[in-house]
């Protein structure tokens, strides 16, 4: 009977731990590598975007939820302002990652924003695999493809809401 | 050769009929053949020679060698799209199906060439060890052993390798191959191809093909911190 209970404790933790994903030092490692990644001034907007051009490529519908920011063109300057905005709130959130409160204030807040869009699950898996080739090609070497997995779930389940 | 066929045609006839042919005329002729024929193995010789020195090829190493002294006035990351207009953009736009300069140079044909790294491409170098590791020179092979390239972002090519080189070891001086596996990828802009082991406990290899083909580049391998420990001139087998 104990080493049942034991047994049950156990598979419980074990459970709780590998349900968790993106522990502390992976989202450190996250914050850091985007740092890089993120870039600045032209970097910045080339980087965006190629990220929205293997979105789009994976998923051409998805475009038409950005009819009104100049989604037809990704390099319309109304389409790079709206993808600047897009990554910037993403920059908040990773900057976030080490502090549980306020990162689901604004997880909530973005929630909120995505919620009247109804986004298939599938454009935010688009946009996972878009990070996954352009953020290891944006910066050559240490880059951490489980932490940024763990971590991108964390903050897609908070803006899908579930 | 027909020349040659009908002539000797016209000699065996002339054989037969000694009396109607001038003969000193005819074996004048025979001798001029020969000559003939002689000059004409000495041309072929020539055109196989000249084959060895493809000018053109020379040239676009000389253009490749003069561009990389010069610069090409592109940030680190950025690919030149040359032509009159002297234009850069960054790298994770050069093959990406889309065209991203002016001219169209960043979707050409010749810059998205996969030649460097097709599956099955073997290259070896002499490498030179300059710091990291007490070693002297050794022959290094890099066999690229398969490539991914993602549908929906092109501008990178997967690429996983087996990186070995042969070791001078023991008293009796035999040679030994160390081989272990690589993955990385290959980037159209910069004309690189970057390396990185399985085991983290070897080193990185980073290949530059800056000598104006897709058979010739100078490696250098590299500690994380791009620390340059050793370098390696690659050549396609």
């Amino acid at each position: 009977m104990k080493i049942l209970i034991v047994l049950a404790a156990l598979a419980a933790f074990v459970a709780v731990t590998s349900a968790s994903g993106c522990d502390k030092l992976q989202r450190l490692k996250v914050k850091s590598q985007w740092s890089r990644a993120y870039s600045s001034g032209h970097d910045r907007e080339d980087f965006s975007q190629a990220i929205w051009r293997a979105i789009f490529a994976q998923v051409p519908d998805a475009r038409a939820l950005f009819k009104r920011v100049g989604g037809d063109d990704t390099t319309s300057a109304d389409f790079v302002a709206h993808s600047m905005r897009v990554l910037a709130g993403l920059d908040i959130l990773i900057a976030l990652l080490d502090q549980p409160e306020a990162l689901q204030a604004e997880l909530s807040h973005l929630q909120k924003q995505h919620d009247a869009r109804h986004i298939p699950d599938n454009y935010f898996e688009a946009f996972r695999l878009a990070l996954g080739h352009v953020l290891p090609a944006q910066l050559g070497r240490c880059w951490d493809k489980t932490a940024w997995s763990d971590c991108f779930d964390v903050v897609a389940k908070g803006i899908k809401g579930h | 050769m027909w020349r040659l066929l009908i002539l000797s045609a016209l000699a065996a006839l002339t054989c037969a009929h000694p009396h109607e042919v001038d003969e000193t005329r005819l074996g004048a002729t025979a001798i001029r053949i020969g000559a003939l024929e002689n000059r004409l193995k000495k041309i072929k010789e020539k055109l196989t020679d000249a084959e060895k020195h493809d000018p053109v090829s020379m040239f676009d190493e000389l253009v490749a060698r003069v561009d990389h002294k010069e610069g090409n006035g592109c940030s680190a990351r950025h690919f030149q799209c040359g032509g009159h207009d002297r234009e850069c953009i960054s790298d994770l736009f050069v093959c990406d199906g889309h065209t991203d300069c002016h001219n169209g140079h960043d979707e050409s044909e010749d810059v998205c060439s996969t030649a460097p790294v097709k599956a099955g491409n073997v290259f070896t170098g002499t490498t030179t060890w300059t710091s990291c590791l007490v070693r002297d020179d050794h022959v290094t092979r890099i066999a690229i052993t398969s490539t991914r390239r993602v549908k929906f972002f092109t501008a990178r090519v997967r690429v996983t390798a087996q990186v070995s080189a042969d070791y001078v070891v023991g008293a009796d001086h035999h040679t030994e191959t160390d081989s272990s596996p690589y993955h990385g990828y290959y980037n159209f802009g910069t004309r690189k191809l970057v390396l990185f082991p399985d085991d983290l406990r070897h080193i990185a290899v980073v290949c530059e093909f800056n000598k104006g083909d897709d058979e010739r580049a100078e490696c250098s391998s590299q500690l994380a911190s791009k620390h340059p420990c050793a370098h390696t001139l690659i050549h396609l087998q």
